[in-house]
């Protein structure tokens, strides 16, 4: 059965707790959704947040079997028209296409990653099993139903009974935390600025008896904060689960168990149960699952496509196995950098700003940790230091200081003008 | 620097907002004074002061004007100076 069908034995269980401190249960969310979809058909835009409309939308059209492309409310218009325009709408698709997810990718073009029915279970029975999840569970949410590693927490919890507390209130709203406490969470998932934001409000010295469970994601979680959240953990009875994942291979690929928390930090961890990694020749991590999503989809026909990946996924990452059989990054393959949970192609996003300051001479390079550092030789283009930060902070909301303008004499290239991006 | 040009300059940088804006600014109420855009508001306040503050106050801390009011009366940062 899969995890979004009607569990007869969940009907009378609460399924979430809302921002209004409304409690519904399975089945009124089955109810709710039938209702509410009752029009839809083909493929469907789902403008979701945190809520239970969502929640039981979303659930009603897997159960449907219209393939849902989740986009967050708080998208861009214009954005939310161009997928509407490209994608809605009742015509052939893959019969076991069921959710469409954008790649964590922002700078880029409108390319979804087509997950099937078999990816999200799949997925999720990975999770479940891993996490040792129960219907006791009362997870709440801290990061965006659309967003992969968001949503994997909603799967997984409906796939056992339990309640998740549905929220849009940020770590900084004294409601979240008086949520915490009023619904006893016990578990709370993050990515690594999440846990900045964490030791901002002094989490490990709040008094949480109920949560027992935090996990991570969506990036490399600086050591100094993995060492500190492992040994609060650790010390306090709780456990902390380091992941690894990617959109394209639904959410999760590998995990430490939390007893080796702290032995391997750096490390990405083993993979999750019914995965596999391999190393290639040239050093890339490639993962095996059946999570392992079908492919992309750039516009209509390629909804009718089949798997094009056969449970088999480049990383771009990569990567070196210790003895044990732990996984560690070393690097990527190609030139982009993960912030704020979102990948960013930096030739992609030098490209943007060769254009918007008419100057081919802007080079970008960076690093999860540092941000993004964009070098130009054009004294007039640094002096525009401040526009183009506003640049970076209006189009993809990135954070101000993870942003640096250098001016340098000439970008250093080799002979047939190839740039030498390790002299930046 | 004046502990209030100190205070008007971690909103600016962070947010990129011009002086004249600041008054009325509230968390949420533009799109760069976020969650993440408030941690570095509040790391940029506590290094411009040298203090630490308590979690309450850092979630307290939700408009431009709350802010001079925390600070004041509860970290001693003069504004009047």
């Amino acid at each position: 059965m899969y995890f979004f069908e009607r569990n007869e034995e969940f009907r009378d269980r609460i399924i979430c707790i809302d921002d209004g401190g409304r409690e519904y249960t399975y089945g009124q969310i089955w109810d709710m959704g039938d209702a509410l979809t009752e029009d839809c058909r083909g493929i469907t835009v789902l403008e979701c947040s945190n809520d239970a409309e969502s929640l039981a939308r979303y659930l009603a059209l897997l159960r449907k079997g219209c393939p849902v492309i989740l986009i967050g409310k708080d998208l861009d218009e214009d954005a939310k028209k161009a997928l509407k325009d490209t994608y809605e709408g009742d015509y052939p698709y893959n019969p076991e296409l069921g959710l469409l997810l954008s790649t964590s990718g922002s700078t880029g073009d409108r390319k979804l990653v087509r997950l099937s029915y078999t990816n999200i279970q799949s997925n999720c029975d990975s999770i479940v099993e891993y996490l040792g999840l129960t219907k006791e569970e009362r997870p709440i949410t801290t990061l965006p139903m659309e967003y992969t590693y968001g949503l994997s927490v909603i799967h997984s919890h409906v796939a056992v009974g339990a309640t998740i507390i549905l929220t849009n209130r940020t770590l900084f709203q004294k409601e979240f935390w008086e949520m915490v406490e009023k619904y006893k969470v016990t578990s709370m998932a993050g990515v690594p600025y999440t846990y900045e934001m964490f030791e901002r409000l002094r989490l490990r010295e709040m008094d949480l008896p109920h949560l027992k469970t935090m996990t991570q994601a969506g990036g490399h979680l600086h050591e100094e904060l993995h060492k500190k959240y492992g040994e609060w953990a650790a010390e306090t009875g709780r456990r902390l689960f380091v992941m690894y994942g990617q959109t394209e291979a639904t959410a999760r690929m590998s995990y430490i168990p939390p007893e080796k928390c702290i032995e391997k930090i750096g490390s990405i961890g083993i993979p999750i149960p019914g995965g596999s990694f391999a190393i290639a020749e040239d050093g890339e991590l490639i993962y095996f699952g059946a999570n392992v999503s079908m492919g992309y989809a750039v516009n209509r026909d390629d909804m009718a496509l089949g798997d094009v990946n056969g449970g088999c996924l480049k990383t771009g990452d990569m990567a070196r196995m210790d003895e044990e059989g732990y996984f560690y990054i070393t690097g990527r393959k190609k030139r982009f950098v993960k912030l704020q949970g979102k990948r960013f192609s930096l030739d992609q996003v030098q490209e943007i700003l060769q254009e918007a300051f008419e100057c081919d001479e802007i080079i970008c390079t960076g690093n999860d940790d540092d941000g993004i550092k964009v070098n130009t030789s054009s004294r007039e283009v640094a002096d525009r230091e401040d526009e183009i930060i506003q640049l970076f902070m209006d189009k993809w909301q990135v954070r101000a200081r993870l942003v640096t303008v250098k001016y340098l004499d000439e970008i250093p290239r080799n002979s047939s003008g190839k740039v030498l991006y390790s002299k930046l | 620097m004046t502990n209030l040009e100190q205070y008007k300059r971690a909103f600016m940088l962070n947010f990129r907002v011009k002086e004249e804006d600041l008054p009325g600014l509230e968390y949420m109420g533009i799109i760069q004074w976020d969650s993440v855009g408030h941690m570095d508001l509040i790391a940029d306040i506590e290094s411009a002061y040298g203090i630490q503050m308590d979690t309450k106050d850092v979630l307290d801390l939700s408009t431009y004007e709350k802010g001079i009011k925390i600070l004041s009366e509860k970290y001693g940062v003069n504004f009047d100076e």
